[in-house]
């Protein structure tokens, strides 16, 4: 089976409104906001309260200049989720989604129960589902973002904020683009209530978040047959900077080289974190061709993933 | 790839006792209706039987996985949990087993399951088609589902088995009006001997047909696969499970070929049905 990412595309609302502006509505007191700013090194937040999820989705899926011309190809839409219900039955976001990018021949459909670790899950499930269709030509569109609503952060268990960035990420499964080397996931059922966590099992989710995410990463590169030393970057998710730092002392791993430069511009935007750090490390020369990443992200009740790729070149 | 179709379970769930906690679950809602501009229905809410996505496939993996590890479990779901707020994945969690949910394509998601779990080559995987009318709004859609009670229907894959799974495809593009030509081509091609169809499928597309349940999604044409095989006289090999989703315009077709009775037992409120095979041990009721 191969699985390759040919290309990714982000899509950032322009406006970043501060945690101090943005915090109250979010059920943030003043003190969280400063915690927030000075500790955990989050600051604005992105969000584009004009648009709802479908535009979301199309801005950042309308950023990969190959969709148009390879859409007869995409077989599968999939929309890698957080929080499974986004509105009514009869109004599905997923559907307008394809219709407005041409892709109403496509298979559509949404995964979710990894939380934000469910992108990560959505690329392996593309790569397996295009094997398995068997047209070698056949690609996966896979999409990533979601609303922040009011309700999300205000149950948010970890000190995060939740953004409105969204990623779209083209799967194929030939020789182009950034080869999958390795998927690791590891579920953890004592966090399973997720937002309704005990205070208790709160502290203790936060007390494992280390060790576990590290055993991850390492099991991970090497399952792809390297060594951490051979990873030039790692693209994680953006809940806050400090849980990072430990995990890289945990590991070993230069702190550098993990992408933060969004942690405080977009805040933790759901499933598309890894994505979008992808484009923009991408955009600023951070992956030189034939360099091994990491993508990472872990979601609530609780879920801990790892991919290692091969960055082969030119995301498109 | 898992091609063998080992056993199925249809459980019916009434009104659950545990109540989760409504106006928190509610709030959320509120959030994301609000852009569509529906309303809150919570008398309706509160009529549903409030069957969690948790508790019915902690039932259902249960089930299968007394006989040995599960590799894989997909959750195949339209309508949402009466509480989302607690993960599946979480709740089913167990070494080595992969656990997800797919949603978003109505009826069809469980053939997108089925479709998923063939395409994890080893070991035995478990797709649960979901079904619970706790909905705390009113939708046209949803009109006719049964909310006097919940459904569950699992089937368990795996290596062997005397029922193999022979084509799986989702057929997309395809408008009401075309449903029946379209399926009777493909039925054409890989002849059967019963049909079991959806509650949008035209009954003219085979000879024998089945009608599945109008009050169930995702399901309904899986429960009704169960009461099939669950007949003791059922003399059907050739088997085509057939469903539209008109939202989507997607058919989703399915051909089972048994090449043994199955062996069942059937009352209320379950349909449980093993499929032997040579190392399976025999479930059956005596």
């Amino acid at each position: 089976m191969k699985t390759n990412l040919l290309a990714v595309s982000a899509y950032i609302p322009p406006t970043g409104v501060h945690l101090e502006t943005a915090g109250p509505a979010l059920g943030l007191s003043d003190l969280d906001i400063k915690m927030f700013v000075k500790f955990y090194g989050l600051r604005d937040v992105r969000v584009d309260a004009g648009a709802g999820l479908h535009e979301l989705l199309v801005a950042a899926a309308k950023g990969i200049g190959t969709l148009a011309w390879a859409a007869r190809r995409v077989r599968y839409v999939i929309h890698a989720r957080t929080i499974q219900p986004v509105g009514p039955y009869s109004a599905n976001p997923l559907l307008e989604v394809r219709r407005t990018l041409g892709l109403e021949h496509s298979v559509g459909l949404a995964v979710t129960q990894h939380a934000c670790a469910s992108g990560l899950l959505a690329v392996d499930l593309a790569g397996r589902l295009l094997t398995a269709h068997g047209d070698r030509d056949a690609l996966a569109l896979v999409l990533t973002g979601e609303k922040a609503y009011p309700h999300v952060n205000q149950q948010m268990p970890v000190p995060t904020v939740m953004g409105e960035s969204a990623a779209a990420c083209l799967i194929g499964g030939g020789d182009a683009g950034d080869r999958l080397l390795s998927y690791v996931w590891h579920t953890d059922g004592a966090f399973r209530a997720s937002t309704e966590m005990s205070a208790e099992l709160r502290q203790q989710f936060q007390r494992d978040y280390p060790d576990t995410l590290a055993q991850v990463i390492l099991t991970a590169v090497r399952k792809a047959g390297l060594d951490l030393a051979d990873i030039s970057m790692i693209l994680p998710h953006n809940v806050n900077r400090v849980s990072w730092v430990r995990v890289a002392k945990l590991i070993g791993y230069p702190v550098e080289r993990i992408y933060l430069a969004n942690v405080p511009v977009t805040g933790h935007s759901f499933c598309a974190d890894p994505f979008v750090n992808y484009a923009c490390a991408l955009e600023q020369d951070h992956l030189a061709p034939g360099a091994h990443y990491l993508m990472v992200s872990v979601g609530l009740g609780a879920v801990f993933a790892a991919m290692v790729f091969r960055h082969r070149g030119a995301s498109s | 790839m898992n091609t063998g179709l080992l056993a199925l379970h249809h459980s019916v769930f009434t009104d659950s006792i545990d109540k989760p906690d409504r106006d928190e679950i509610l709030a959320l809602w509120s959030e994301r209706l609000d852009w569509a501009g529906v309303c809150i229905d919570r008398d309706r809410y509160l009529r549903g039987c409030h069957n969690s996505f948790a508790s019915m496939t902690t039932d259902l993996a249960g089930r299968f996985s007394a006989d040995g590890p599960l590799d894989i479990i997909v959750i195949a779901h339209a309508t949402p949990d009466a509480d989302a707020r607690i993960s599946l994945a979480g709740t089913l969690a167990a070494r080595n087993t992969l656990v997800f949910a797919i949603s978003d394509l109505g009826r069809l998601a469980p053939f997108s399951a089925l479709e998923t779990v063939r395409s994890y080559p080893e070991g035995r995987g478990l797709v649960i088609a979901l079904d619970q009318g706790t909905v705390p709004y009113a939708d046209p859609q949803l009109a006719a589902l049964d909310s006097a009670a919940d459904h569950a229907v699992g089937l368990l894959l795996g290596d062997g088995g005397q029922a193999n799974l022979h084509t799986l495809r989702l057929l997309t593009d395809i408008p009401p009006d075309k449903v029946e030509a379209v399926v009777a081509a493909e039925l054409t091609c890989t002849p059967v001997d019963l049909a079991i169809i959806g509650a949008h499928v035209p009954s003219g597309v085979a000879h024998l047909v089945r009608r599945a349940p109008a009050d169930q999604l995702c399901s309904a044409v899986w429960s009704a696969l169960a009461q099939e095989l669950a007949r003791p006289d059922s003399w059907c090999r050739r088997i085509a499970v057939i469903e539209y989703e008109p939202a989507l315009h997607t058919v989703g077709l399915l051909h089972l070929e048994l090449s043994a009775p199955a062996c069942a037992r059937s009352g209320e409120p379950a349909t449980e049905v093993f499929l032997p095979s040579s190392q399976a041990d025999m479930r059956c009721a005596p």
